[in-house]
């Protein structure tokens, strides 16, 4: 078998805005430092020097400009691709996301299409403190007009940007910036990830870990460890948000009777409560035990990397979830 | 001593910044500008009494807020428009010495009550063939030399001219530097730009080193504030195949144009030419008021416009006088030897 | 472009069509015809109308919630107008946006907003994308003096201005930002100084005159579409009905003699007697097509009201693609 052509996680979104630059010409690239700089993790490297000035533009450091941006041009006939450096910045743009982005087809009764793509990254890990280090997708999911996506591995970054550049509606890619370097398969053609549709990673018969993002990582390594002690994990991939493969995590729960959700975010308020809801309507006989939740505790993340560690979640912390959710039942 | 101040707030904002590149005065700075003028006042004369137009955006108000000059609001029924300026000179007839901070169109409303008070016409305005650029701080210490008297008005302040319009039913009007028909029929944004529309012109000087009607002027004839008469210009109808001659000039800031014209005759001190016919009348480059095609008016030019301060002169005059007045101007001159 | 007799009814036809829409949705709301809130235009006409009157349909505009003035004088018509206020399934938006949300698309229209301040990053993308497809057109955004103090308003002028965008920034200062006025809520008088600031020429120009606006409209496009980047034109004008509705709430925010004295500068009732005086518009005339556009108007209200409500099985319909 011919070795499989690898990307890191953060060469895959250079190598899917270069395929969406290459797809269709009235897709541009907007954002801080993205076209000089390359972005600064690297995400838009070599785009300004193929494509040039026109396709992929700095901006000044103004989310809510760049956001309204994004929205002026998609609703009058562009697809932009707007990054939002970190996701923690989206309080500065809110009201063109919530107000603007979020609800202008709704409100101009569907004469407005808005096929914007926003990049931004999420998550912590890096000592970056608490005002680059949040994951809060849950803002955006609660948005009705808003897809997410949030990819775990480089293939899934290039098929879902690919996907989200060709839908009509916006879509936030949430990618995570401690998973920059992570290494796996990437095709060179182009290919999509359609949007709302989870992933088996693993599969399993005694409990279902529902996640998304990085915490896919820490799920398969909690599973390889539950395993050698005999318990079989399935970890289900939700990578899109919203919308939400509701279906795929029934299906699991049905095969499984017990569910451990996982994400980063705080886990008050964040989707484990909205996936924990979803499987108690539709799928509330199946379950041997009630739905357990990892997320971060309710604080603001950290900085010292001691503190820092004790409040992301991690693998031993599913492993422990997970077997007190066994030991119960 | 009593000095006047008339800040025109609205000088310097209109349409030129658009089609030409005219300056912008934001209001901050013309309070600066103030504030400067203000300084330079009360180095020499602590004791002067500021007279002050209170304008809408506070612009001298800020400007005297930091001040230890005794500081009084013009008492009048001011409207906002170019009335107020009219009307703040009025009150200032008996003051020693105005300031004002605008345009042509500015000094134009100044000029039309101030009488025989000396004017520091400093420019804030879009065409300024009459305010002049200097610093603002030497423009007050003239000011304030000039309150306190004893320099030769005559020399450092002589009178302008001034083109007074009288219309059939007996009203006047009165303009600094020029009148200008023009086939335009609204008011619009004020300023003429178009040299296809322009009729007539008469103006009290013509200087080629200024932009408007007064360059075009100049580029034929030059006309001087100490010459004793003006200058007439007539333009060709817009399709006409022949015109007599052809100037490149500034029409505006930032705008230089081919303006061809018909004839350029003197108007002396006292003389009268009277224009009729369907135009608008523009008076120191604002469109101002319609003449219909059944009305006529006469134009005259005269010399009793404002007494414009010649800084330079005044602060020369200072250093070369023996005058006692000027102690003060001599203590700061001493001190910097 | 030529201000010709043409050129000039257009623009008497643009307001008296605003004045007399305005008037009418006032009198619908006091009656408690209209649900929500609207807030009307009255007084501002000339703003609008001056510079619409240089737009097509290619040419985009971000609005106000004070925005049926900007949809009248950008072309739409009262009957979807009336229908979306009356939250009708005929209404521009299917009675999905109402008066603050009021929009169409095809007329180059990218709605009103109920956020102030919202809608010149939007126009800054419109002028980009403008830009990007290079065509000769131009984005325009109308906003308040209250909104200048939004920091929406200053992204959005930095930007247009550092990409040269073919855009023109359009304040209408009414005095007032909702019942602060303006000395209360900011410490400037002309929100034209505010442009020196981007890196854009800012003028002033009388909001009351439609001819005025019409002219600093005319060089601003020029300077736009020659590649000099945003204007910021800021017009002086006033709302003659409340912040809200015709009366309002009754709040003791400003003076009868203030609104009296504006009144005198009333942008119809000036534009109406020059044109009488110039022999372009009759006051006879004049009074034939007041009368027919107010026949236009209620036509319009017959058409929403007769118009079916939404039906609820829509309620979910266009949220996404």
């Amino acid at each position: 078998m011919a070795e499989q052509r690898e990307l890191t996680y953060i060469a895959a979104v250079a190598e899917a805005s270069r395929t969406v630059l290459l797809e269709q010409e009235n897709a541009f690239i907007a954002g801080e430092d993205v076209a000089g700089a390359g972005g600064v993790f690297g995400s838009y490297r070599g785009i300004l020097d193929e494509f040039g000035d026109e396709r992929i533009v700095d901006t000044p450091i103004s989310e809510e400009g760049i956001i309204g941006l994004g929205v002026g041009a998609a609703a009058t006939g562009l697809r932009p691709i707007v990054d939002i450096m970190f996701m923690d910045f989206m309080g500065e743009c809110m009201d063109e996301i919530a107000n603007q982005m979020a609800k202008m087809r709704y409100m101009f009764g569907g004469s407005a299409s808005l096929p914007i793509t926003v990049i931004t990254m999420s998550g912590g890990g890096m000592n970056m403190a608490a005002q680059h280090s949040q994951s809060l997708e849950a803002w955006i999911c609660h948005l009705p007009g808003l897809k997410v996506v949030a990819p775990s591995t480089p293939y899934d970054v290039k098929g879902l940007i690919i996907s989200a550049s060709r839908d009509d509606n916006p879509v936030f890619v949430v990618l995570n910036k401690l998973s920059l370097g992570n290494r796996g398969h990437v095709p060179e053609e182009s290919y999509t990830v359609p949007l709302g549709e989870a992933s088996v990673v693993r599969e399993g018969s005694d409990v279902s870990i529902v996640t998304y993002s990085r915490m896919v990582g820490e799920s398969i390594s909690a599973a390889n460890t539950l395993s050698e002690n005999g318990i079989e994990a399935e970890v289900l991939d939700l990578r899109s948000l919203q919308p939400m493969d509701t279906e795929a995590i029934v299906a699991s729960v049905k095969k499984t009777q017990r569910v451990v959700v996982v994400h980063e975010a705080v886990r008050f308020g964040g989707l484990g409560g909205e996936i924990a809801a979803q499987i108690q309507e539709d799928a509330f006989d199946y379950l041997d035990a009630p739905v357990a939740r990892v997320g971060a505790p309710f604080s603001p993340v950290p900085f010292s990397p001691v503190l820092e560690q004790a409040y992301i979640p991690n693998a031993g912390r599913i492993v422990t979830e997970v077997n007190e959710l066994l030991n119960a039942a | 001593m009593d000095i006047g101040i008339i800040a025109n707030p609205a000088s310097g904002k209109d349409i030129r910044r658009l089609t030409a590149r005219a300056s912008v005065f934001d209001n901050q700075e013309k309070s600066a500008i103030v504030r400067r003028c203000i300084a330079g006042i009360e180095g020499l004369c602590p004791d002067a009494n500021i007279h002050y137009y209170p304008d809408t955006h506070h612009i001298t108000q800020a400007a005297l807020a930091q001040s230890g000059l005794r500081s009084h609001p013009i008492d009048g029924e001011f409207t906002a428009t170019a009335y107020d300026s009219t009307l703040a000179a009025h009150h200032l007839r008996d003051a020693d010495v105005v300031i004002s901070l605008g345009g042509d169109g500015t000094n134009r409303a100044i000029g039309k009550t101030l009488g025989d008070v000396p004017l520091v016409a400093l420019s804030t305005g879009t065409n300024n063939a009459f305010p002049v650029f200097c610093e603002a701080t030497t423009a007050g210490m003239a000011a304030a030399l000039l309150a306190m008297g004893e320099l030769p008005l005559d020399e450092v302040a002589p009178r302008t001219k001034a083109l007074h319009v009288t219309f059939e039913n007996g009203e006047t009007d009165f303009a600094l530097i020029d009148v200008v028909g023009t086939h335009d029929v609204f008011h619009g944004t004020r300023a003429i730009l178009d040299p296809s529309r322009f009729v007539f012109a008469v103006l009290s000087v013509a200087d080629p080193s200024k932009v408007g009607m007064t360059a075009i002027g100049g580029m034929l004839q030059v006309v001087g504030d100490e010459h004793d008469f003006g200058l007439m210009l007539s333009f060709p109808l817009n399709d006409a195949v022949s015109s007599m001659h052809q100037v490149y000039a500034p029409v505006a800031p930032g705008m230089v144009r081919p303006v061809r014209l018909n004839e350029f005759v003197k108007l002396q001190l006292g003389q009268s030419h009277s224009f009729n016919g369907a135009t608008m009348l523009a008076f120191d480059g604002e469109r101002e008021r319609v003449l219909k095609s059944d009305e006529s008016i006469t134009v005259c030019v005269q010399r009793d416009g404002p007494r414009r301060v010649d800084v330079k002169a005044c602060m020369e005059s200072a250093v070369n006088s023996n005058a006692d007045s000027c102690v003060g101007f001599k203590q700061v001159t001493k001190y910097a030897h | 472009m030529e201000l010709n007799n043409e050129a000039l009814l257009d623009i008497h036809h643009r307001m008296v069509r605003i004045r007399t829409f305005e008037t009418e949705a006032g009198k619908l709301a006091e009656a408690g015809k209209i649900p929500g809130a609207l807030h009307l235009y009255v007084g501002q006409e000339a703003v609008a109308s001056g510079i619409m009157a240089h737009l097509s349909n290619d040419d985009w505009i971000t609005s106000t919630h004070r925005g049926h003035g900007h949809l009248i004088a950008k072309g739409g018509e009262f009957g979807k107008m009336f229908a979306e206020l009356f939250g009708r399934a005929t209404g521009y938006c299917k009675g999905k946006g109402g008066s603050m949300h009021i929009s169409n698309m095809d007329l180059g229209m990218l709605g009103a907003n109920g956020i102030v301040g919202a809608g010149p990053p939007i126009a800054v993308g419109a002028a980009f994308s403008i830009k990007y497809r290079n065509v000769q057109n131009v984005a325009v955004t109308f906003f308040g003096d209250g909104a200048s103090n939004e920091g929406s308003f200053h992204e959005a002028a930095n930007m247009a201005a550092l990409y040269k965008l073919p855009m023109l920034f359009v304040c209408e200062n009414n005095g007032y930002g909702e019942y602060t006025p303006q000395a209360n809520h900011q410490a400037i008088v002309d929100v034209a100084d505010r442009a020196a600031g981007y890196g854009m020429p800012g003028v002033v120009v009388d909001g009351m005159d439609a001819v005025a606006v019409y002219e600093a409209a005319d060089a601003a496009i020029e300077r736009a579409k020659a590649g000099d980047g945003p204007s910021l034109l800021e017009c002086k004008t006033y709302r003659f009905f409340d912040h809200v509705g015709v009366r309002g709430m009754g709040l003791s925010y400003r003076t009868d003699e203030e609104l009296a004295e504006w009144q005198k500068r009333d942008p119809i009732h000036m534009f109406e007697a020059r044109l009488a005086e110039l022999d372009v518009l009759s006051k006879e005339d004049a009074v034939k097509i007041h009368e027919s556009v107010l026949a236009d108007v209620q036509e319009g209200i017959e058409f929403a009201e007769n118009s079916p409500m939404p039906d609820p099985a829509t309620l979910l319909e266009d949220v996404y693609a």
